[in-house]
């Protein structure tokens, strides 16, 4: 019994790159079906997501076709740690998947001039400033880009609450990032809202603001401010759709 | 299958076994065991905290993005490996060293490669014979010489193409500059890392298999190669993919940014953001371009232009292909001429 148990265990380590692999391949597979990719990654990463997990099996398929590798001594226990340390990102990845960028994330990707960023792809022209169903359903990025033409009207958009001590009162930051690649690079998009009762919301709260749009000038940038006549909490969204898309 | 056969230039382009010493193993062995404790402990101690999620969400995501493009480039390696000879890759490339460093250094544009999927491709080609020199260049001219990185820069700035095209130009000419120097400076023997201890299991037998049979059999032999390549560098990604994914959850950019006094200083800054930020060179444009009104424009130049050369996970996995002199002649001087560029840049730029 034992040895047939020593046996297997032989044998999984002759095949522990096929094994990490077909974990990367579960992996990419169940991000793929489920969506959750996107908690991490841009939508338009899938093609790259799913021509990886095929070269995977590929890797998989000639390994475990391929000639048997010595695995005694040393070999076996660099193999071993190897395949654990390619391993990782697994780890981390269903402990992220319960986790949100929130405002500790803004404290660090803030610069405080995202609006100049915004403003410069407002240029490509292709922005609307007002739905096509008649909707004043914007997200922070619809509003950051098309703040000028927003100006004076109203707007409904939603996201996440930031209160430092050095905010004015009746003030809140409402803030959501966007990324172009993944969130490594992901943009803090932040505009403020002025609202009596900004102090029944705390830091990460998620939620939806009734308002006017006017621009201010903060520290030289122009930035939209949200004359909110209704502010309501939220449910947060799932992770994958906590980010906007660039 | 384990081999003790000796190397053979003739059908390969390595040697086989496990060079490495016991002590430098034990060593390699203990340190990765250390890497994995020490995320352990923040799996256990801190994985309630804000910061942590920052931390992991950043560090699964630049290893996301980056996997396809590290198994791709893998891919591509291996093909090198099994079906292009040295001799093609000599008759290809012109015979005269700046010649082959200007065309390299170019490459991407026809070849567009990320940072992250050129590694394995150009560890590959300098197994088959590529002078120093031109696989210098075409490691840091090719993920900013493209046309991807190309039209990203112009889209970041306001569909500002004279900038976008600047910023291939300068890359172009830096690696140029320094591919041409450590042509001079070293040797490919005292540069770079043997492949034979990359590739742990790979013995002589299947080398010598590689080079015959048909096209599945070698297209097999191909993707075996792949295989182990991306397993030997991946780890590596993983070690840079922490590191950044650190440094983003403690680095403050706008309170770095408020330290700014002069160009010198957000020059230095910028450039040290680059590094240790560790962002795919199609993406990095987007955060330059989110210090512009903070900083002057050769700093954001600076870090869109070091960044795809020289960051965190690039150094871990040079180590993959690279002697440690190289990687420090090699990151001292890319940083040094990207400095003395763009100090150029802000004297005489608007």
């Amino acid at each position: 019994m034992m040895a047939e148990r020593i046996n297997v265990v032989g044998r999984l380590l002759r095949y522990l790159d096929a094994l990490v692999f077909v974990a990367f391949v579960g992996a990419l597979g169940w991000l793929l079906l489920t969506g959750n990719d996107t908690a991490f990654l841009h939508p338009r990463f899938r093609p790259f997501l799913t021509a990886g997990a095929l070269l995977l099996a590929v890797f998989i398929f000639v390994i475990v076709r391929g000639p048997t590798r010595d695995h005694a001594g040393w070999p076996l226990i660099v193999h071993s740690v190897q395949a654990l340390v390619l391993a990782t990102p697994l780890v981390f990845l269903v402990f992220a998947m319960d986790q949100n960028m929130g405002a500790h994330a803004l404290t660090r990707k803030y610069t405080g001039t995202e609006q100049q960023t915004l403003a410069r792809l407002i240029e490509s022209g292709k922005n609307k400033p007002t739905k096509a169903d008649g909707s004043q359903t914007f997200t922070l990025l619809e509003i950051a880009r098309q703040m000028k033409q927003l100006d004076g009207k109203r707007v409904v958009t939603e996201g996440l609450v930031y209160r430092p001590a050095i905010m004015p009162p009746n003030h809140l930051t409402l803030f959501r990032f966007a990324i172009f690649c993944c969130a490594a690079d992901a943009l803090p998009v932040w505009m403020f809202v002025e609202h009596p009762d900004v102090t029944a919301f705390d830091d990460e709260n998620w939620i939806r603001v009734d308002g006017t749009l006017t621009i201010v000038n903060f520290n030289g940038t122009d930035v939209p401010v949200i004359r909110a006549d209704t502010i309501e909490k939220k449910a947060a969204p799932v992770t994958a759709e906590q980010y906007l898309f660039f | 299958m384990k081999s003790t056969a000796p190397a053979d230039d003739a059908c390969c382009a390595h040697t086989h076994g496990l060079p490495s010493t016991a002590p430098t193993m034990r060593l390699t062995v203990l340190l990765q065991f250390a890497f994995i404790a020490i995320l352990a402990i923040l799996i256990v101690f801190y994985r309630h905290t804000p910061a942590f999620a920052t931390f992991s969400i950043t560090f699964v995501a630049i290893f996301l993005e980056a996997l396809p493009f590290m198994l791709l480039g893998a891919a591509i390696g291996g093909l090198i490996e099994v079906f292009v000879s040295k001799a093609v890759i000599l008759r290809i490339l012109p015979s005269g060293r700046l010649s082959a460093i200007l065309l390299a250094a170019g490459l991407g544009m026809v070849f567009p490669v990320c940072e992250c999927a050129i590694v394995p491709v150009v560890r590959r080609l300098f197994a088959k014979g590529l002078p120093l020199g031109a696989g210098i260049a075409f490691l840091l001219g090719g993920p900013i010489v493209n046309p991807l990185v190309f039209f990203s820069t112009a889209v970041a700035y306001g569909n500002d193409f004279r900038l976008a095209g600047a910023r291939l130009l300068i890359g172009y000419l830096i690696a140029v500059m320094v591919g041409f120097f450590i042509d001079w400076l070293l040797t490919r023997q005292s540069a770079l890392v043997s492949i034979a201890s990359v590739l742990p299991g790979d013995t002589h037998a299947n080398c010598v298999a590689t080079g015959s049979g048909g096209l599945w059999t070698k297209t097999a032999w191909a993707m075996r190669h792949a295989a182990a390549d991306f397993v030997d560098i991946s780890r590596f990604l993983v070690f840079g993919a922490v590191a950044a994914g650190l440094l983003q959850t403690l680095v403050v950019r706008g309170e770095l940014a408020e330290l700014i006094g002069s160009p010198v200083a957000s020059i230095l800054l910028m450039m040290s953001l680059a590094v240790l930020l560790s962002l795919c060179s199609e993406a990095d444009a987007f955060v330059a371009a989110s210090f512009r009104t903070m900083l002057p424009l050769a700093a954001q130049m600076a870090f869109m232009v070091l960044g795809p050369m020289l960051d965190l996970k690039l150094i871990a996995m040079y180590f993959r292909m690279f002697r440690k002199r190289l990687i420090l002649v090699l990151s001292t001087t890319t940083a040094v001429v990207v400095f003395l560029t763009m100090l150029l840049m802000q004297g005489v730029g608007p």
